[in-house]
This record gives C-alpha cells, structure tokens and sequence, in this order.
C-alpha cells in the first residue's frame, strides 16, 4: 500500500491519514466549551461602546433636524472678485430672470399667466405693456386709476404705485419679463439706462396715480436710448453687455 | 494516549482527511482564484491612489481614470477576493463542523466558475464604462442576478450539510456561518432590488446602498471572519473557547445590531432624522459583539504566545481580530455625529471599508487559508519566508490605511473641508500627504500579496512539500518536538521499513 502511495499519493481513492494526510492526522480535537468568568476587557470595553452609542440613540436628537443641518447656513463667497469667475448670459435671460423675480407683485392681481381678471386688466396682450415703452414704465412707478380700455374691455380700477425700492436694473428687468412673456413678445429690451430714464420722469412728475388720458396725452412714447438685442451677451449681476470673446 | 483512545482517533482523523479530500477542487479554486483577484484589485488599488494625488500617473487613457479604476478596485476586492475566500472558508468549516464529507463539489465548483465569470464581465463593464456608479454596485445591472444564483447554488450545500449534520452540538462558528449564508441572500437582493430595479427616490436609494456595505461588512464579512478565527484559535491552540456562552451572545448581539447601522452615511440629507441617528448608533454598537468576539477569541490563544507567533494560521487569524477590535474603534469614533460632520465626506469611509475587509476579514481569512490549504492539497506549505513576508506587508499596509487614510486624513480632510472661507481646493491639497500615503500602502499589500498569490498557485499545483511538518515561523524544527524529525514522508517510511 505504501509502494502505491510514494508513486500516486494523492489520486486514488483511498487514503492513509498517518502517510498521506499528515495536516490532517496531527490537528488537535476540538475541546468541549469553556466556561472561564466573562472577561474584565470584555465588559469595560463594551461598557464604553454602550455609553457612547447608548447617547446617539437616546440623547434625543432622533427627530432634531437642528443639530444635523445647519439653519440658514449661507456659504461665504470665496476670496478674490467675483468678476474673473462670472458666466455672461444672453440678456434675454439675464433680465428676465431679474423680471420674474420682481414679478410676484405684479402676478398677485394680474395672474400668474396674466391673464386678469374681470375687474382687473390682463397683461396678457395689452396695448398699453407692449406699446410705447415708457406707458407700462410710468403705470408700474406711478399706479393707475380711473376708465382704461385694455384689449377691447373696458376697467375702472385702482391699482397702487409701485416703484418703492425698484431700481433701474429691477424696472428693466421686470418691463423686459412682461413685454417678452405672459403672451406678449417683444425682439427689442429695455435697458437699465433706458429704464433709469423712466424713473426721473417719474420723479419730475412728483407721484400720484397716473390716468389714461394723462398716459395717453404725455407719456404716449418710447423710452430714449438704443434697444438691446435679446441675444447680446451681458453680465448677469451687473447686466453690462460684455464684448464677446 | 492509550490503545482505547487511538483507535476513535485515528477514525477520526480518517473522516477529517475525507472531508478535506472532497472539497480539495472548489476550495483551491475559491481561494486561488480569490487571490487572482485580490493582485488585480490591489493593481487597480495602487492606480486609482495614485491618480488621486498625481493625475497624470500613466497618461491620460480613458479606461485607467480614476473614475473608473476605483469602482473596479472595489469591486473586485469584495466579490473577487472577499466573497470568494468567504465561500471557500464556509463550505469547508460547515463540512467539517458538521462532520460530512461534501457531495456536490462539481456543482459547488461550475458555480464558483459562473461567480468568476460574473465578477470578470462586471470588472470589464466598470473599466469600459458601463458601471452604475452605486459605491460597491458598480457592476452593469445585468451581473448582480448571475452572482446572486452563482452563490445560492454554492451555499445551499452548505444548509444542507448543517441540516444532516453528524453531530447534536452546534458550535459556535457554525452559528456565525448559519448567519452569514442566510444574510448575504438577504442584503444583496434586497439592496440591488431597491437601488436598481424599483424607482424609489434617489435619496433613499443611496441610503439604501449605505446600508448595503455596512451590511455586507457587519452581516457576511464579519461572521464568516469570525467563525474562522473561532475554529482556529480554538484548533491551533488546543483550548477551548474561553467563554462559551458570552460567544454566543455575542452573536446574537451582532445579529440583533448590526442591520440597522449604515444609513449614517447621508446624515444631513432630507432623509428621515431616525434613520441617520439609529444608523449612527447601530454602527457604534457594532462594537460590543465585535468586541465579545475578538476578546473572547484573544482569551482562548493567550497562554500560547508561541503558537501564535510560530503558527502562520493562528498568527494571522489573531492579526485579523486585532484588526477586529480596530474596526469596532474606528466604528464608534467615526459614526459618532460629532465627527460625522468632519468625516461624512471624506476619505475616512474608504478606510473604514478597507480596514474592515482586508484588515479584519482578509487577515482572518489569510489565516484560514493558510490552515486549509495544506489539508486539501496534502503539501505543507513551501517557504516560511513568503509567509512571513505576507505577514508583515500586510500588517504595515494595513496599518497605513487605518492612520492615514481612516483616522488623520479622514478629519484632516474634513476640518479643512468645514472651514468654508477656503476654496475647496485647498482641502484637496491638505490631504496630499495622506493620499501619497495611501499609494504606498497599496504597494506593501500587493507587493505582500503578489508572493501570497505565487505560493498560493504553487500549492495549488500540487507543488508543496511532502512532509509530516508543518510550515512553522520559526528557523528549525527540534527533533524533540511534538511533530518528531522533520523530513520526507518517503524517507521516513524508508527509513522505518
């Protein structure tokens, strides 16, 4: 048997454990379970374990959201000016996205497609936002009341002065959002110094709610300066064209 | 030892040796192949590292970037080698344990050949760009119904075996096993059902793959590594376990515990507060069965200070629960809310992967390899020096992950990441350090684990010694030792007739 072994030892079929299986043969026997005292290592360091994560769960942040996020967290911007890192947009996108913005108020009485009401004129196809530009500038500044035809339909309405705190870049931005959108379309913006025209006009006129007629009678014209074309490249911050590179 | 106890003995040694001869092939092709795997991962390991700190590392081809290389790493390293040495380690423990020599080991072996088809096919999908892009699912969807089939066919044998068992007792690594087999079914069907398949919200599918590696560590790795070191603490030493009881409990702890811990990786996002929290607190809590476990198993070698620095088994099998006992350290001070806001995105949750699996489970299993191996090939191992050179790359590699990448970088990072007047960039850059240091521990493992792999293949090819002696760490074998005079097994049978 063992002449067999020396030649194929591994590759018949039976086997010797004290020739051929020595790894085998020499292993020690499993001993039965011990039952030595729980060591000291054992309980402190579970102990700790225990404490710590016993805390996470039970230290009553499990439904806190206040000490997981911070709240009103505004990141800083980073040091350096902001101008080497700005992206120029089309201006057609860049005033609108100042305009819709601005444009809550405006949605709060007219709609938010504006489309009006039956006592309040829409936006929506108006004569009066897609006309000379300097009328729908002088009614967001100045307010509007008494008889006004819009789109065929007569309206006797009130609507307040809006122009508190509006900017030049804000006005642009909201007179280019309503003549572009909400049905009407418009391939010439309004700029910033344009819309700044508007604002002295409106100063020199010294406040009060404007009517139709007196619209109609002084203020029936476009704003001076030189349109914008709706695919210029601007700065989105500061709406200035930037040369195209 | 009397005529009366020789005699069971011997029969016993004969069922043992037969149990080690039916499941020779597919145990030698998981842990030959699983190694394979691990030098490919450790390849890919080294170049995602390195492209992290030098970008241009090997030019600019698009298949070796570093968001394709590290998927891969990953990837490979836990179903290439991790899996694989796990199912060669489990059948051969349930099969033992349970006192049966195997009868379906072809069938174990064809799964074992799909398995590695499955793994080779995802690895080329991630490479050529095709991954998920889910941390540890990065395989193309296809893959994950192959390997899950692959493994139910190779670990139903494994249920079935306990089920006919030849023994009343249950031991304690067969509990870990029985858990292990059950779970990973589980967590990777669930886990890929909710990430790949059903359209939940993306929030939620990324907490689920959270979930997923903590379970995959806690839930299979860890139990398969711990029944390892159990038998073998308890076989190389010739003790028994210290406490019986408190090991078993430690298992239950595990299994009541560790399903809840994982969704701490999204602390912060609009996911319920409760996961994140129970999340946090389960991957701490963790650490108490971790603990039973390793101090337990620590307790049963101690007193045998020799065996565990000569025995390559007990050695590294002892190394691994050191690396337990790390891992349920890192666990309770990483998942702690209070550094989940400077570790949370960090490289301190890739350490903590890689602590868990080569520092924990692939030690354990190196050491359970290096029991098994001579049993099934009947060649004690070739050089002494290739192990220890295994030993001590290993443990400096792994030691360098734990520092660098688990516990100072990870909050080096984050704190320079937490102070947001800084560009971003300057966090990266504070971590240079760290991630050159993360390079070179990838180059100790694989250097470690180039030899490992050699001397693996060679035992596979049934070039090991014939000897009666096992492979000690020590110089010399005293004539006077327990195993007798060293030498060939044909020269001594000569020298007896």
């Amino acid at each position: 048997m063992s002449d067999n072994h020396s030649q194929t030892p591994d590759l018949d079929e039976s086997n010797s454990v004290l020739t051929d299986a020595a790894a085998a043969a020499r292993e020690n026997q499993m001993r039965t379970e011990g039952a030595e005292p729980i060591s000291l290592w054992i309980i402190l360091c579970s102990a700790i374990v225990v404490l710590i994560g016993g805390g996470v769960l039970f230290g009553g942040n499990f439904f806190d959201y206040k000490n997981f996020v911070k709240s009103d967290y505004v990141r800083q911007d980073a040091p350096g000016d902001g101008e080497s890192k700005m992206i120029p947009k089309t201006a057609i996108l860049a005033y609108s996205k100042i305009g819709e913005k601005k444009s809550v108020s405006c949605k709060g009485c007219h709609g938010n497609n504006g489309e009006g009401s039956s006592a309040i004129p829409p936006l929506a196809g108006s004569e009066w936002v897609s006309g000379p530009s300097l009328r729908p500038a002088m009614i967001i500044l100045n307010g509007m009341k008494g008889p006004v035809s819009v789109a065929g339909k007569n309206y006797n309405g009130n609507m307040p002065a809006q122009g508190d705190g509006l900017s030049a870049q804000d006005l642009a931005g909201l007179l280019n959002y309503i003549r572009t959108n909400l049905g009407n379309s418009d391939d010439k913006l309004i700029t910033v110094e344009m819309a700044a025209e508007a604002i002295a006009i409106s100063k020199e006129r010294g406040g009060g709610q404007i009517t139709a007629a007196e619209l109609d009678e002084k203020y029936n014209r476009d704003l001076k300066g030189e349109p914008l074309d709706p695919n210029t490249l601007v700065n989105p911050k500061t709406l200035e064209p930037v040369a195209a590179e | 030892m009397s005529t009366q106890s020789q005699v069971p003995f011997i029969e016993d040694a004969q069922m043992r040796s037969d149990i080690d001869r039916s499941l020779r092939h597919p145990v030698m092709f998981f842990f030959t192949s699983g190694a394979a795997w691990l030098a490919v991962s450790l390849v890919l390991g080294i170049i995602a590292s390195a492209k992290s700190h030098n970008p241009a590392f090997l030019g600019e081809s698009g298949w070796l970037h570093y968001g394709l290389t590290f998927p891969a790493h990953i990837n490979t390293l836990v179903y290439g080698w991790g899996a694989q040495a796990a199912f060669g380690v489990m059948i051969w423990l349930m099969a033992r344990l349970c006192r049966q020599p195997s009868r379906n080991a072809g069938t174990i072996l064809v799964a074992g050949h799909i398995w590695n088809l499955g793994v080779a096919i995802g690895t080329i999908g991630i490479l050529s760009g095709h991954g998920t892009g889910k941390h540890w699912m990065q395989f193309p969807t296809f893959v994950w119904p192959v390997l899950l089939a692959a493994y139910a066919v190779i670990a139903i044998w494994s249920l079935v075996a306990f089920r006919c068992r030849n023994t009343d007792h249950t031991y304690i690594s067969q509990w870990y096993l029985l858990g292990a087999i059950l779970w990973f079914p589980w967590i990777y069907l669930t886990a890929n059902l909710y990430v790949n398949v059903f359209d939940i919200h993306p929030l939620m599918a990324a907490a689920i793959n959270g979930w997923f590696r903590h379970a995959l560590i806690f839930l299979f790795f860890a139990p398969i590594a711990i029944a390892s070191a159990y038998y073998i603490a308890s076989k190389v030493s010739g003790r028994a376990i210290y406490n019986y009881s408190y090991s078993v409990g430690g298992f239950w702890a595990l299994a009541i515990v560790a399903p809840w811990a994982g969704m701490q990786v999204m602390t912060g996002a609009p996911i319920p507060m409760f996961l994140q929290s129970v999340g946090a607190a389960a991957t701490m809590l963790v650490g108490v069965p971790l603990i039973a476990a390793g101090i337990n198993i620590i307790k049963t070698a101690s007193g045998k200070q020799e065996t565990v620095a000569y025995s390559p088994s007990l050695r590294f099998s002892i190394a691994g629960v050191v690396g337990m006992l790390l891992l349920a350290f890192a666990g309770v001070v990483l998942a702690h809310p209070a550094s989940l806001k400077f570790t949370q995105f960090t490289m301190a949750g890739y350490g903590f992967d890689v602590l868990a699996v080569y520092g924990f489970f692939s030690m354990c299993m190196f050491g359970a390899i290096y029991f098994i191996v001579p049993r099934v090939t009947r060649r004690e191992w070739l050089s002494r020096r290739l192990i220890r050179t295994h030993f001590w790359c290993s443990i400096y590699g792994v030691l360098f992950i734990f520092l660098f990448c688990t516990l100072l970088g990870g909050f080096q990072q984050g704190a320079a990441q937490e102070d947001h007047t800084q560009p971003w960039v300057q966090a990266v850059k504070n971590t240079l350090p760290y991630t050159v240091g993360m390079t070179v521990a990838w180059c100790f493992l694989l250097y470690a684990n180039f030899f490992f792999f050699i001397h693996l293949a060679l035992m596979w090819l049934r070039l090991g010694r014939r000897s009666s002696h096992p492979t000690l760490l020590r110089r010399e074998h005293s004539a006077l030792g327990p195993h007798g005079p060293e030498g060939d097994v044909d020269e001594l049978e000569a020298a007896k007739a």
